[in-house]
């Protein structure tokens, strides 16, 4: 039991965090509350940072270590995505305070909603059981509907939380029916369980698994903003709080695509999804390239820079469900996997240190309960603000694939990757992305343009007064620069990410097997051999 | 027929039609009717539950939904205090239409998945010894306890993210005490004639 808790030891923190801030905060006079919480939040998001690199380093487990009975692991993928995520919340816990204090909706309730939603993304990372991933997402997703709402005197924040609410509970519904569906399946809601009943073919299992697929998919899709579902992304980035749509467009996102992974990787692999005969990788290609297509188009026509990255985000979603093809590779198909590279979970480091950079740099755009970001706000923002400046435009080279930023090397590795998939399958795919982001380009350099070389207007005067907000747009944008001068780590990092989900899948076969040897086959035999003999993990690159 | 089969027709019937009439006209037409509807639906899904030896399932059935969330329902129907006019008449649209073909499309998918799962499978006799405790409280308790303690856990969380949600999104009328930030100290103002905001940010600092 304490070994266990050991193991979720980030999880804690984030929620014992949650916690204090909630208890605290009436204690507090109103300008330590200011001054204090943001801080307070953004330590505690470090500690649980630190958290995971210490059982990612020292902790005497293998790459996939269930704990508390197959409902959470600290396998490596669950502490990058978690590292990811806290990351995430520290820098929008140091971009928070001054934009809430000038947007006149400073409330203590928020870090510590703040706080939730990042252990509900880390519970959901974590997650060695659909029982435990769908509770973690709604913690999360429940936390960010009250924050997108948060501004509640501004009619469009309101508006945004209650689309997103609706349209997120529908998602969540077809999510659980799915859910439902496998477990009926299976008989169990661990992806070990659900591996070990899809090994052997049984009646009706293709149309049970059919629907499962697609329900789980769709309420994925629906997520990570997939074209079709895509409709509430521009509403819900515009109306949030700057610093939330920040944290949207990183932690959730990230949370959603680990999560998602890791769903594909563990719950829908083996003869069972072969027999199904279901092409995943060509319709996950499908929706890739509808995604980048249609968000790269849209953004195009955008004024408020908050909508067009709203829009960039779509797009690259739709960059990241490609990524994901790479990575399981039809194992429809049953055709081997490939190396797992970790395409997607560092594209995913460098998108969401973009995102952080730019959201925090917009997020010193406003004053007196106005948020100031269309193009024309930016005019000649190098010369009042040149750290903001500077940060947005790291961030956007990052996210058009410039060379010197780890965007760069994010969409290098998926384009790799993907062409490496049996010899070229989907090379049309990745002439489209190619294509995609060279129209990508325009859209984004237009905010460097304007800050640099459009006049500064008067009417647009703000500064910034709190130092924490400048380390909030100076650190991601640092950190982009530097990963992306040396993305060897990051890329180590993410490939062992994807190695841990690997080795997970691939104990849960060879228990079977070697169970099915012994003449055994009944649920817990299995379990416990998993656990005593688990896979060499392949060495990190 | 035996009487268990007996019993599960009689309430699987009342279930259907009880649903039946939640969304059609007369019952359908008026909110409340079809909130009646629902608790009368529920009741017979309770019946099905206990039949199926999910004791503990069927009375929380019906003291959480038929009892709490009904109330819930019924409560906001009554404040929302709809009139005839705000209530259209239904029609049949394009869209409509598509949603019930792909209704009945699950409907029939469903219905397959059942017969092909069930076409061979053996019926469990839950008068043997070993089946003694199925269902029971003690039993569902021992499993929240043991097996399924962390998403019990985490459903506190769940909730408690709930009500602080409900309470800051609810609270619209608590007064907000504005003062704005103090610049830090050293901080050196960019244009202080002609920045207006800064500038009045600026004086109410320097009022603490």
């Amino acid at each position: 039991m304490l070994h266990d808790l050991a193991l979720i030891t980030p999880q804690l923190i984030l929620l014992i965090a949650a916690l204090f801030t909630l208890v605290a905060d009436p204690f507090l006079p109103i300008d330590a509350s200011r001054k204090f919480w943001g801080l307070f939040g953004a330590g505690m998001s470090a500690l649980a940072v630190v958290a995971c690199a210490v059982l990612w380093k020292y902790g005497p487990f293998e790459m996939h270590t269930p704990a508390f009975s197959y409902h959470l692991s600290a396998s490596g993928h669950a502490l990058f995505f978690t590292a990811l995520v806290s990351m995430c919340a520290m820098i929008t816990h140091m971009s928070s305070p001054e934009y809430l204090v000038e947007q006149k909706s400073h409330y203590g309730e928020y870090y510590a909603l703040l706080h939730f939603a990042t252990f509900g993304m880390a519970v959901m990372v974590s997650a060695e059981s659909l029982l435990t991933l769908f509770i973690g997402l709604e913690i999360m997703s429940m936390s960010i509907y009250v924050l997108v709402a948060f501004k509640r005197t501004s009619q469009a924040s309101v508006e945004a939380g209650l689309k997103y609410f609706v349209m997120g509970s529908v998602a969540s519904a077809f999510l659980l029916y799915g859910i439902a569906f496998l477990f009926g399946l299976s008989g169990g809601t661990s992806f070990i369980e659900i591996q070990r009943a899809l090994l052997a073919p049984k009646p009706g299992q293709d149309l049970w698994l059919g629907l499962a697929v697609v329900l789980t998919g769709g309420a994925f899709l629906f997520k990570v903003a997939a074209v079709p579902l895509h409709m509430w992304t521009p509403d819900v980035y515009e109306g949030a709080p700057t610093p939330i749509t920040g944290f949207m467009s990183s932690a959730v996102k990230a949370s959603a695509f680990g999560s998602f992974l890791k769903f594909l990787y563990a719950g829908l692999s083996g003869p069972a999804m072969a027999s199904l005969h279901l092409p995943l990788g060509q319709v996950l290609g499908l929706f890739a390239v509808l995604t980048m297509t249609v968000g790269n188009i849209l953004a195009l026509t955008q004024r408020s820079i908050k909508r067009m990255l709203a829009y960039s985000a779509v797009a690259h979603a739709g960059y990241l469900l490609l990524g994901t093809i790479a990575t399981i590779d039809d194992p429809t198909l049953g055709a081997p996997f490939l190396a797992p590279t970790g395409a997607v979970p560092f594209y995913l480091v460098g998108y969401a240190l973009a995102s952080l950079a730019g959201f925090a740099a917009l997020s010193s755009l406003g004053k007196n309960g106005e948020e100031l970001t269309t193009e024309g706000h930016l005019a000649g923002l190098s010369k009042r603000h040149p750290i903001a400046a500077l940060a947005l435009t790291v961030s956007v080279l990052s996210l058009a694939g410039v060379p010197p930023t780890l965007g760069f090397f994010g969409k290098l590795q998926i384009l790799r990757d993907v062409l490496a998939v049996e010899n070229g399958k989907y090379l049309p795919h990745v002439i489209i992305l190619v294509l995609n982001s060279v129209v990508s380009a325009y859209y984004y350099l237009k905010i460097p343009v304007a800050m640099y070389m459009r006049p500064d207007s008067k009417a647009n005067r703000q500064y910034v007064r709190e130092p924490s907000l400048t380390w909030a747009m100076a650190l991601p944008a640092l950190a982009l620069l530097a990963l992306g001068i040396m993305p060897g780590r990051a890329m180590s990092w993410a490939s062992r990410s994807e190695q841990a989900i690997r080795a997970g899948t691939e104990s849960a076969n060879v228990a079977h097997s070697y169970a099915v040897v012994k003449g055994g086959g009944s649920a817990k035999p299995v379990a416990a051999v998993a656990l005593e003999k688990p896979v060499a993990a392949a060495p990190v690159r | 027929m035996t009487g268990e089969q007996i019993m599960f027709y009689l309430l699987g019937g009342g279930a259907v039609l009880a649903s039946a009439a939640m969304l059609l006209p007369p019952m359908g037409r008026s909110p409340i009717h079809s909130a009646i509807s629902l608790i009368v639906s529920f009741f017979f899904l309770a019946g099905l539950y206990a039949l199926l030896s999910a004791h503990m399932l069927s009375v929380l059935q019906i003291i959480v939904y038929a009892g709490a969330v009904m109330v819930l329902f019924t409560f906001v129907i009554m404040l929302l205090n709809l009139n005839a006019d705000e209530l259209q008449e239904s029609r049949i649209t394009p869209g409509r239409i598509a949603a019930g073909i792909l209704a009945l499309f699950v409907f029939g998918k469903l219905a397959t998945a059942i017969q092909l799962t069930t076409a061979g499978a053996q019926s469990v006799d839950l008068s043997d010894p070993g089946f003694a405790n199925f269902g029971s409280v003690p039993e569902v308790g021992r499993m929240m306890y043991t097996t399924f303690l962390v998403p019990f856990e985490l459903v506190s969380v769940l909730l408690l993210v709930a009500a602080v949600g409900a309470v800051v999104l609810a609270k619209r009328s608590m007064k907000y005490v504005d003062r704005p930030l103090p610049p830090p100290a050293g901080y050196e103002h960019p244009a202080p004639s002609d920045d207006e905001g800064g500038h009045d940010a600026h004086a109410h600092g320097g009022g603490h």
